[in-house]
């Protein structure tokens, strides 16, 4: 006992001595909490730049042409005609601009960035063109898009082109995205709208002829209102749907959030737009964690965990490794010393430094973050049993491995693809399945799966697999580090 | 409570290799010969060109 508790001394000792050992135990862990908790934790919801352009302008009457006109309104250039009579009515027609049809009396002009709309009339040829005014529709989407805590909506001015706009100004960085609302958003809405109120009408009707028993006057009646509806059903039909572009760049990981956003107020719109005002399924959002986290207590656990297996496997083939080149695991093996004493030492060893880390990290958390999690006996009964099987995953490394820079290179390779690919640094669901399914059979995905359901959830029944698993884990490599260190002959 | 961990020829064993100022601290120079805790008598070897020395039964 007297051997060991000198040896752990004089570790413990030489710990505190090496500089990039305090750095890499406790500064770099210290680093990665302020900077995760600060970047990542932000009480302040988080919004995102979408970029909104308006082209669906109110149409304003200018003036009428006699109905004499009519015979020039045909698909392709502007008659010379038609554009004299413009041209009268103080509107330069350019013979660049095109007409074409687009509806049953409706007819527009096209001239580089003007827009003229024609009216056909009993007596006259109506004429409008574009206003200031966005119309009601167009502004109520914008309306609702802006509503959305997610989205911070910065209008566009209608003579941007958005893909120059963006490619000219390097300051959008990732937020170079863009909702442009099509001329005629409106009107189409409108008519969309009522067609499919007609579709609905129509389904109604017929679901009410197929259930409903009838007597003869009452079927006739009924097989009226049913072909005036088909009748209507067929005047509405109009086949377009008003259209909303969303531009988004390549590589930007917000660009599902943002189309999941946009696709939400899309079918509100739609809603309201068929007359439904209250919704059949209500959507209630709780937490099922304790409701006062901040972003600390979530990241708080993780790198906990992360930082005690990075110390036991990097720290300890680490100090075997410098132990070796300096001949001082030469000298402590010609002392009284055993095997048992230098695994136990060195796993006490951990084990302080391990709580020692803990204390920091939470300590922390508590003054700069106002963490309001603790760790508990469970979670320090938890951290115990971590810190001695990555520790035990060390001193396998260290007996194994003869070479010291291959030993020290081992204990790299295995412990820093652990770190990250585990999901202690960020949740798990952000990464691809298949690396999900790598996660999942990590030591340390159990370790900070177990710490988070006893120190967040304060849940430990949640902890029992994860400790289990930890526990056996730690087992294996304790009897491992025993066989393979040959302490006479390191 | 604390004791000092001292090099010592007894804690020694047959296969012991390590830098020749070890052996030296230990008052140790090739062809000594002594026992360890154990009772096996073992001899101090010195390596050609090596900065080493190494330990050895005398049974062998």
């Amino acid at each position: 006992m007297k051997k060991f508790i000198s040896l752990f001394r004089a570790l413990i000792k030489n710990w505190f001595r090496s500089k990039s050992g305090v750095f890499f135990s406790f500064l770099f862990p210290v680093m990665l909490l302020l900077i995760f908790s600060t970047v990542f934790g932000g009480q302040e919801s988080v919004e995102y730049t979408l970029h909104v352009q308006n082209n669906d302008l109110v149409e304003r009457y200018e003036f009428s042409l006699d109905q004499n006109y009519t015979r020039y309104l045909e698909n392709g250039t502007v008659h010379e005609e038609m554009r004299e009579a413009f041209e009268e009515k103080d509107h330069t027609i350019s013979p660049d601009a095109s007409m074409s049809k687009t509806g049953d009396k409706s007819w527009e002009i096209n001239d580089n960035d003007r827009w003229y709309g024609l009216e056909e009339n009993e007596t006259k040829i109506d004429v409008y063109t574009l206003g200031d005014q966005v119309t009601c529709l167009s502004e109520n989407f914008t309306k609702g898009l802006r509503k959305t805590e997610t989205l911070d909506i910065v209008t566009l001015d209608r003579d941007v082109n958005v893909t120059e706009y963006f490619e000219d100004d390097t300051s959008f960085g990732e937020s170079r995205r863009a909702l442009i609302i099509s001329r005629g958003f409106q009107e189409k809405a409108l008519d969309k709208s009522m067609e499919l109120r007609m579709k609905v009408i129509q389904d109604t009707m017929d679901r009410i002829g197929d259930q409903y028993d009838m007597n003869e006057s009452e079927e006739e009646n009924f097989t009226e209102r049913q072909e005036m509806v088909d009748r209507w059903a067929n005047r509405t039909k109009t086949g377009e749907s008003a259209e909303v572009l969303l531009l988004t760049s390549e590589g930007d990981q917000v660009a599902p959030i943002i189309e999941g956003t946009v696709y939400g107020v899309v079918n509100n719109f739609n809603q309201r737009m068929m007359g439904v005002e209250d919704s059949t399924v209500e959507v209630e959002s709780e937490s099922i964690g304790r409701k006062d986290l901040e972003g600390a207590d979530y990241y708080l656990p993780g790198l906990i965990a992360a930082f005690i297996m990075t110390n036991g496997i990097i720290g300890v083939t680490g100090t075997i490794s410098e132990y070796k080149r300096n001949g001082t695991l030469k000298r402590l093996i010609s002392t009284p010393l055993t095997k048992a004493n230098w695994i136990f030492a060195n796993v006490a060893q951990q084990t302080v430094l391990a709580f020692l880390l803990t204390g920091v990290m939470v300590l922390l958390g508590v003054v700069v973050f106002g963490v309001q999690v603790y760790p508990n006996l469970y979670a320090l009964g938890f951290i115990f049993v971590g810190a001695v099987a990555f520790c035990s995953v060390g001193i396998v490394l260290g007996g194994l491995i003869k070479d010291v820079e291959a030993a020290n290179g081992a204990g790299n390779a295995i412990a820093f693809p652990m770190m990250f690919l585990s999901g202690a640094f960020w949740p798990l669901e952000r990464m691809p399945s298949y690396m999900q399914s790598v996660a999942k059979v990590l030591p340390l995905y159990y370790f900070h799966r177990g710490l988070t359901e006893i120190m967040i959830l304060q849940d430990p029944s949640g902890a029992v697999v994860p400790f289990l698993i930890i526990s056996v884990f730690g087992v294996i490599f304790m009897i491992l580090a025993t066989k393979v260190t040959r302490w006479k002959d390191m | 409570m604390m004791v000092k961990l001292r090099p010592d020829k007894q804690n020694l064993e047959a296969g012991f290799t390590a830098s020749i100022t070890i052996f030296k601290n230990m008052g140790l120079y090739p062809g000594d010969s002594f026992k360890n805790r154990e009772g096996v008598e073992l001899i101090v070897k010195g390596k050609e060109g090596s900065n080493e020395w190494y330990i050895e039964s005398v049974d062998d």
